[in-house]
């Protein structure tokens, strides 16, 4: 048997890619308390957010950048599978969207991006983004830094990550790059929630496969097995759409299809991650409830991963 | 998604076809409007006789029922892709199935038929001439062919063939039953299953009409000591298992054709459109949730196609694809009734049909039960066998 392709495109990917794959996949591998602690973590910004940068992955598909959608969707669907955390599909948008130098910062990993959930602005951040019907949003803080009185206090996002709420902010439609920006913004979205999905199928599979319970594997029971097989067949075709997306995003052979594509894949994504936390719950049973238990850390990240760019 | 209801969310397929394939996909699409007149609403259901067999012979005019065959017998030796865009096109405007001589019957003539047999078929077969029913299923043996009870024994040259198939469509509008028979013992399993090429109109054949709920036809065909030359035997006595998993394999991108699909969903619109109920929030937001399953399906079925030409084992590839594609199509015709549109279901209306037709899909050609075992076991490890 062959593992649960992690990698999105990973039937066609160019030793380039299958390199970036590698780093990005080394880099998070010795790190998994840190990736555990995630965003709000003392060490979360030199541990991993930095090295993230250096290894040029915040700044992919940018012209200083190098790389395209392509490149983005590899390298977000290996932290996908790391249950990696912090703003990621904030930095995408931004380096995307805004201007020099400020998108240079966030690719450098010196500005945090944060992409508003809700009204939540989760932390750390300096500066802040806003994703919805009408489009990209530049958020601030009525007297130009928030209030985070409620840093120490309760205001988590879906995942745990603190936040503070920006209700009453000053909010500035962007204008330009708009289309680009969120297309890229969706490949990377479903790029890690592909990633993470095949995190959350592969364990459980292999869990199944070794879990016994009236005499063996329970992965033998067609009641266990059929919904892990329907699960692989939704996160096999949300990852071939965002693949694909990815390369006519790349090849830009039509001016308006890109951003159709890729936003059918994000919710195609959203939907197959969705579905497959459920199954792989039922699969794992108690076990799988548990706060120590072998999803909760993915199932979270996928949470708060579904929750953005809902347009 | 940024577009409305019915604006097209689906994969650029450019990146995935050369300018000559798109080329031949245009070709296809004119061939198909010239056409426009004569393909029935719904010919493409109603089997491979008639009008659609017309239509299979102005396409082997034109060379398209041999598209991937070998230069050496007549065909154009192109790649797996041109096979899929023609039928797909096909799909898409309900126009005809996959012509199953051209496609399983060729294929294996080509790779393991007498060069005779190679005189004999591929050039009727190529013109859309002769056709061909599978017989695979039996009343004993639906999903499991291994159970097949078919007899034929061998006299001098003679194979003399007894039994019975069943659910075999198109056995009313084929020349040839392409026959999955036993040589050997029923306890030998697969071992013991041999390929003859069956005239229908041999004396003892009797091919008896199974209505089905969607207004159309299966059939079950009685034989009764029917002479079948051994000269038409494919491939060796008992070697059977090996070919038909293999014909199976080299036509696995023709699986499921998201054209078909896609044309439910089209029409799906249209009709919603049709009734004044597309300016309903509720209901554009059901539309889209499908047109995201659409979108699934055809991803699924390009890589299934791309995994083909890359040479990998498509087993995988193409279960998650009809799987998904069929329950798609069953989704697609349901959808109406749970949302209670009651003047798109009068009985003759094409939601209706579907609603019966699409039975049929997750069942015939590897039932999703199957299907979702291949995936378990081939995709995750996990043998679920009961």
């Amino acid at each position: 048997m062959t593992p649960v392709p992690t990698v999105v495109g990973a039937s066609e990917l160019t030793a380039e890619q299958e390199g970036l794959a590698r780093s990005v996949a080394g880099l998070c591998q010795g790190r998994s308390t840190a990736i555990a602690a995630g965003a709000a973590a003392a060490g979360f910004v030199d541990e991993l957010w930095r090295p993230l940068a250096e290894l040029g992955v915040l700044g992919l598909g940018t012209p200083e950048g190098g790389g395209g959608a392509r490149e983005i969707a590899v390298a977000m669907s290996v932290l996908g599978a790391a249950a990696f955390p912090g703003p990621l599909a904030a930095a995408v948008l931004a380096v995307h969207v805004l201007d020099e130098p400020l998108s240079d910062q966030v690719a450098a990993g010196s500005t945090m991006p944060a992409l508003v959930v809700g009204d939540l602005v989760p932390l750390p951040a300096d500066i802040f983004l806003g994703w919805g019907q009408d489009g990209i949003r530049r958020l601030e803080p009525d007297r130009g830094r928030f209030d985070d009185g409620d840093r120490a206090g309760r205001l988590r996002t879906v995942d745990g990550t603190p936040a503070v709420r920006a209700s009453g902010w000053i909010t500035t439609p962007l204008a330009d790059r708009q289309h680009p920006a969120i297309a890229m913004a969706d490949v990377a979205i479903a790029a890690f929630l592909c990633g993470a999905t095949a995190a959350l199928v592969g364990a459980a599979a292999a869990y199944a496969g070794d879990r016994r319970q009236f005499g063996k594997a329970i992965g033998e029971f067609q009641a266990v097995a059929f919904p892990l097989a329907d699960a692989y067949v939704r996160l096999t075709a949300a990852s071939e759409l965002t693949w694909s997306a990815a390369a006519t995003i790349d090849g830009q052979a039509d001016a308006d299809l890109p951003a159709s594509a890729a936003a059918t894949a994000h919710a195609s994504a959203r939907r197959a991650a969705l579905q497959a936390v459920h199954t792989c719950h039922q699969v794992y049973g108690a076990i799988g409830y548990t706060e120590e238990g072998p999803m909760a850390l993915l199932r979270r990240r996928v949470a708060a991963w579904a929750l953005l760019g809902s347009h | 998604m940024g577009g409305g209801v019915g604006s097209d969310p689906a994969v650029d397929v450019t990146y995935r076809f050369s300018p000559e394939m798109l080329a031949f996909r245009d070709e296809v699409r004119a061939f198909l409007h010239d056409q426009r007149d004569t393909i029935g609403a719904r010919q493409f259901f109603h089997g491979r006789g008639g009008r659609t067999r017309e239509l299979y012979q102005a396409m082997g005019e034109r060379g398209w029922l041999s598209l991937t065959w070998p230069a050496a017998v007549g065909g154009s030796a192109l790649p797996d892709a041109y096979e899929f865009i023609l039928w797909n096109e096909m799909a898409g405007a309900r126009a005809a199935r996959p012509d199953l001589a051209a496609g399983i019957v060729a294929k294996t003539l080509i790779a393991h038929g007498s060069d005779d047999q190679r005189a004999r078929f591929l050039p009727g077969i190529r013109a859309g001439r002769i056709s061909f029913a599978l017989g695979y299923s039996e009343p004993e043996a639906g999903s499991d062919l291994a159970g097949v009870r078919t007899r034929a024994a061998l006299d001098g040259d003679t194979y003399v063939v007894n039994g019975e198939k069943r659910w075999t469509s198109d056995a009313h509008n084929s020349t040839y039953l392409w026959l999955l028979c036993r040589t050997g013992a029923l306890d030998e399993h697969s071992r013991g299953l041999t390929l003859l090429m069956l005239d229908l109109s041999a004396p003892g054949v009797e091919v008896r009409p199974i209505r089905t709920i969607d207004g159309h036809q299966l059939n079950e065909v009685f034989m009764h000591d029917v002479a079948v030359p051994a000269a038409d035997r494919v491939g060796d006595e008992g070697g059977a298992w090996r070919l038909i998993r293999e014909a199976l394999a080299v036509e696995r991108h023709l699986q499921l054709l998201p054209g078909r699909v896609q044309r439910d969903y089209a029409d799906l619109v249209e009709h919603v459109a049709a009734a004044g109920r597309d300016r309903d929030p509720e209901v554009t937001a059901v539309l889209r949730s499908i047109a995201v399953d659409v979108a699934e399906v055809e991803a699924l079925a390009l890589a299934t196609l791309a995994a083909m030409e890359r040479g990998d084992d498509t087993t995988v590839a193409a279960a998650a694809a009809k799987l998904l594609g069929t329950s798609v199509s069953q989704r697609i015709a349901r959808v109406g009734m749970e949302m209670g549109w009651a003047e798109l279901y009068e009985y003759d209306d094409q939601l209706t049909f579907l609603w019966s037709q699409t039975v049929m899909e997750t069942i015939a050609g590897g039932s999703s039960e199957i299907l979702r075992s291949v995936i378990a076991r081939q995709a995750l490890g996990l043998r679920a066998s009961g």
